[in-house]
């Protein structure tokens, strides 16, 4: 990513109906200030991952802008997103289409 | 004796932090606490909106968390402002330095708008070129935390 920070404005579709029956996804942005050891380790230590698939959706989200690091029930993605905040990825949550 | 971070056999950490560096953390990271305190607009990337879809869940959200997300960021800064002198830290006060650092990171980057791309030639008054001297200066201090704790080869 080349832009530098901006706060999104987009509010896109405020209010997309939420389908209680669909799986939820955990999204991690890129950003040009979080360091590519830091995500890798973050990313390791919250969900358990060895070295080379943490190293492997580090990569996926410096190359492709976003990466899906968990998935699960809504609650469990929240508390997810809550500990990459804690972190300070950037990391938000949407149901699986 | 130059900075440096290293795991112990006890599962501790053994800091050596020079008087140079020490001053800047003791400098920067109550800043940082005010402007954390009072929601300075450059450290929205503390606070990301997990659903930028949806309104009125990130409404919920919101409610739910309270100050959760706040104090956790807090009590990091505190943890490293009342670990200055230590020589040895346990895991939870490591982590809390690398998120502490971590926060100084995001909320200067933002500050400066920096790019993957940016350099020293970017920024061309004092202030801008202090600060992203300070930017890089904490990703070498990040780097090392890392490797400390995270035991993995760069």
């Amino acid at each position: 990513m080349t832009a530098p920070v901006t706060m999104p404005t987009e509010t896109v579709d405020a209010d997309t109906s939420i389908d209680p029956d669909r799986p939820w996804i955990v999204l991690v942005w890129n950003d040009p200030i979080n360091l590519m050891s830091y995500v890798t380790h973050v990313l390791q230590k919250l969900f358990g991952y060895d070295q080379e698939k943490a190293t492997k959706l580090m990569m996926d989200v410096h190359e492709k802008g976003r990466a899906v690091v968990s998935n699960g029930p809504r609650e469990k993605c929240e508390l997810d997103v809550f500990r990459l905040h804690e972190h300070g990825l950037w990391a938000t949550l949407s149901q699986d289409d | 004796m130059a900075l440096s971070f290293r795991r112990n056999g006890d599962g501790s950490f053994g800091v050596t932090l020079p008087i140079h560096d020490r001053s800047l953390l003791e400098a920067l990271v109550p800043q940082m606490r005010e402007l954390v305190e009072h929601h300075d607009p450059d450290t929205w990337r503390m606070f990301p909106n997990p659903y930028p879809k949806h309104e009125k869940a990130a409404d919920e959200y919101s409610e739910l968390i309270g100050d959760d997300l706040k104090n956790g960021h807090l009590a990091a800064l505190d943890t490293v402002m009342k670990t200055l002198d230590a020589k040895r830290l346990d895991e939870d006060q490591m982590i809390s330095w690398m998120q502490a650092v971590n926060h100084l990171r995001l909320f200067m980057g933002t500050r400066l708008g920096v790019t993957e791309e940016s350099d020293f030639d970017d920024f061309s008054t004092d202030e801008g070129l202090a600060l992203f001297e300070m930017y890089c200066y904490l990703g070498h201090v990040l780097e090392l935390i890392v490797q400390a704790v995270s035991g993995n080869d760069f």
